[in-house]
């Protein structure tokens, strides 16, 4: 059976690589991308089955690429869920505005983490 | 001389004499003497009033020139009659430059402006205007005061910038310090979690402290910025009206267990006839969470009761434990921050110490109180008030509305009143539970169905209202024939739902429609009549 492939966008390398390793040991390919241009090319080129996305960014931040990918005909099946560690209530009402699918809060606890990615894969996208 | 004149009339063949002529005649001049004093008299008040008016004038004038707010008076026209000096400062144009010419400010009567000035220092700055209505010889004219505000307005531009700063600085603070936290959890949750490789026994228990303190600090980091964010009153509420029960047994679902753990019983004692309020479930829940694991951690043995019930205008729900109990002494400061205790009242580390403060703010940005009772070595109860809706007193305030808008545009309205038929025998066959839920459906029902054309949504000014066990649907700007219409409308509307639920045979409505003025003059009185009318209007009539 074909790996489920996750884009993780973070641009403190730490994170990134600590959330990939629990990812991947998960049993997820790994793509990652550190700011958000490079993040709006690969979720355009790769095409992955879920990104999860911080919201400060350099370049673009995670709100607008999350806004463009939801707005975007072939990629906005694409499940997003933004993870930050700003401030609860304000990410909740900026995620709901972009279009996330979901939101998580960092520090996050792993295993909530991994259930919300397997319910948005499991799930068919909504339209 | 003689007592004077007081017929008033000069005889008409009175003549005067030259002072020469030495006739026998002696005229009587006390007439003239008397109109030429009386004259003197009136020349004297005139001379009076006038120096009293000049001075009058003066003194007002005084006024108006000295004061500090500007004063313009502006015709109709638009055309500035009056200006005081401190208007000239203000404007930049003396008084006569600017008569005659057109004042060029809005001029709206009661309303206030904010206009460009030049201030008494000669630097640039605002000046609120207010326009009132005046005559200004005997014609309608404006009035403009012109009040110089820009160091008000200073102040005001600081502090929100300060807010502004505030808040800035607390999401600046929320992201730097819980992004190097979620390196170290993760790295330590991999770990732990064998992702690394086997780990023995010692390097899970050190591992597990580790653990345990990051989260510790993550929690610490929440409340502080929470407790910050309710302490400046950024903190959004989410009001819904919402059962407390519902929050009970949801906090009490997510408790059970690691209450079972530590051997504690949880017991829950429940109102049900409770009314709905309005509370943010999300917050009150972790209230009550708060207390429920405060009680725990200082109960070793015996149980935690969770108790809701009603009280006036409140709702109540008290935590109690069987636990140790408060110290006297510590009681006033149990609600401060970063107060922990423990059981021998010493204090005690594990906790944020901002569980209660938190609690307490949130509960009082509800509108109620919490408070705690305690015995040391017996156990605690802490409890905290919620508001009630008081739908009787809304109803109330909707129907007087209604009636003083109808008086005044000389309109009419109407209430409908909705009620079960033999509902003694209904409560024989159906609980409280059931006929409360039947009329809580009953009332959306009508809500959703309130509008009075096709594709048209309803209008705010009407509403329905489940008042104990009947509906009241009060309709706004309304005459009786109307009101009829739409209880013909609203009637087969409830009949479907009653019969898609195979209620139709067990539950018959009864419909009452009142008028005003037609049929009543006041609230009271209207429902009164729409109850007796009950009786009259057979169901299923339509008009």
């Amino acid at each position: 059976m074909n790996k489920k492939r996750i884009l993780i966008v973070d641009d403190e390398p730490d994170v990134l690589m600590l959330t990939s390793l629990r990812l991947e040991k998960h049993g997820y390919e790994i793509l990652t991308a550190a700011n958000g241009r490079d993040a709006f090319e690969s979720i355009r080129n790769e095409k992955p089955d879920l990104v999860l996305l911080d919201l400060i960014i350099p370049i673009t931040y995670g709100t607008e690429i999350c806004r463009r990918v939801k707005n975007d005909e072939n990629l906005r099946h694409i499940p997003i869920i933004l993870y930050t560690a700003h401030d609860e209530v304000m990410t909740d009402e900026k995620a709901k505005k972009a279009g996330a699918d979901d939101y998580i809060a960092k520090p996050f606890n792993a295993e909530e983490l991994l259930n919300k990615i397997e319910r948005l894969l499991t799930t068919p996208a909504a339209l | 001389m003689g007592a004077k004149n007081t017929s008033g009339k000069r005889p008409a063949s009175a003549v005067e004499k030259s002072a020469n002529d030495t006739s026998q005649y002696a005229w009587d001049i006390t007439e003239r003497t008397n109109a030429q004093e009386a004259v003197l008299n009136i020349l004297e008040d005139l001379q009076e009033a006038k120096v009293f008016l000049e001075t009058s004038i003066a003194s007002f004038h005084n006024i108006v020139a000295k004061s500090i707010d500007g004063i313009v008076v502006v015709d109709k026209t638009g055309i500035v009659q009056f200006t005081n000096p401190a208007a000239e400062t203000f404007l930049e144009h003396q008084a006569k430059e600017l008569a005659g010419q057109l004042f060029g400010f809005p001029l709206k009567a009661d309303q206030i402006t904010e206009i460009d000035i030049i201030r008494y220092n000669k630097e640039p700055g605002t000046a609120e205007m207010r326009v009132v209505e005046t005559l200004w010889n005997d014609q309608p004219a404006w009035l403009a005061l012109l009040r110089d505000v820009t160091d008000r307005k200073e102040t005001e531009e600081k502090l929100k910038e300060m807010m502004k700063i505030k808040s800035e600085f607390t999401a600046i603070v929320s992201h730097e310090l819980r992004t190097p936290l979620t390196s170290i959890k993760e790295g330590i949750a991999l770990v732990l979690d064998g992702l690394a490789g086997d780990i023995n026994g010692e390097q899970a228990e050190l591992l597990g402290i580790a653990k345990k303190n990051v989260d510790r600090l993550a929690r610490l980091i929440n409340d502080i910025l929470d407790f910050q964010k309710l302490d400046s009153r950024m903190m959004k509420f989410n009001f819904e009206t919402n059962n407390i029960n519902e929050i009970v047994k949801d906090v009490y679902k997510t408790m059970v267990s690691s209450a079972k753990k530590a051997e504690l019983d949880i017991i829950l004692e429940l109102d049900n006839s409770l009314p709905k309020c309005s509370f943010d479930s999300d917050k009150i829940t972790q209230v009550l969470t708060n207390l429920v694991v405060n009680a725990m951690k200082f109960t070793k043995r015996g149980n935690i009761t969770i108790k809701t019930g009603r009280s006036s205008n409140s709702i109540r729900v008290s935590v109690s434990d069987t636990g140790c109990g408060i110290k006297k002494g510590n009681m006033s400061k149990i609600f401060n921050k970063f107060e922990q205790l423990d059981c021998s009242g010493e204090r005690k580390t594990g906790g944020t110490g901002l569980g209660l403060a938190i609690s307490r703010e949130i509960i009082e940005q509800h509108n109620g109180t919490i408070w705690v009772e305690s015995k040391f070595g017996k156990g605690s109860i802490f409890t905290f008030t919620l508001p009630v809706c008081d739908t009787e007193g809304l109803l109330k305030k909707y129907i007087n509305n209604g009636i003083k808008k109808a008086s005044k545009n000389n309109t009419k309205m109407s209430l409908i009143l909705i009620s079960f038929a033999d509902f003694d025998k209904l409560k024989q066959e159906f609980s409280n539970n059931e006929i409360n839920s039947t009329l809580k459906d009953m009332e959306a029902v009508l809500e959703n169905n309130l509008h009075r054309a096709e594709n048209k949504p309803p209008r705010a000014v009407d509403n329905v209202f489940k008042l104990r066990n009947e509906i009241f649907v009060v309709l706004a700007d309304c005459d009786k024939e109307n009101a009829l219409r739409a209880k013909s409308r609203l009637e087969q509307v409830l009949n479907n739902y009653l019969s898609d639920k195979n209620l139709a045979d067990k539950i018959k409505i009864l419909w009452g429609c009142a008028a005003y003025p037609d049929d009543a003059a006041a609230d009271e009185d209207l429902v009164r009549k729409a109850r007796e009318l009950q009786l009259t209007i057979p169901s299923g009539v339509s008009v």
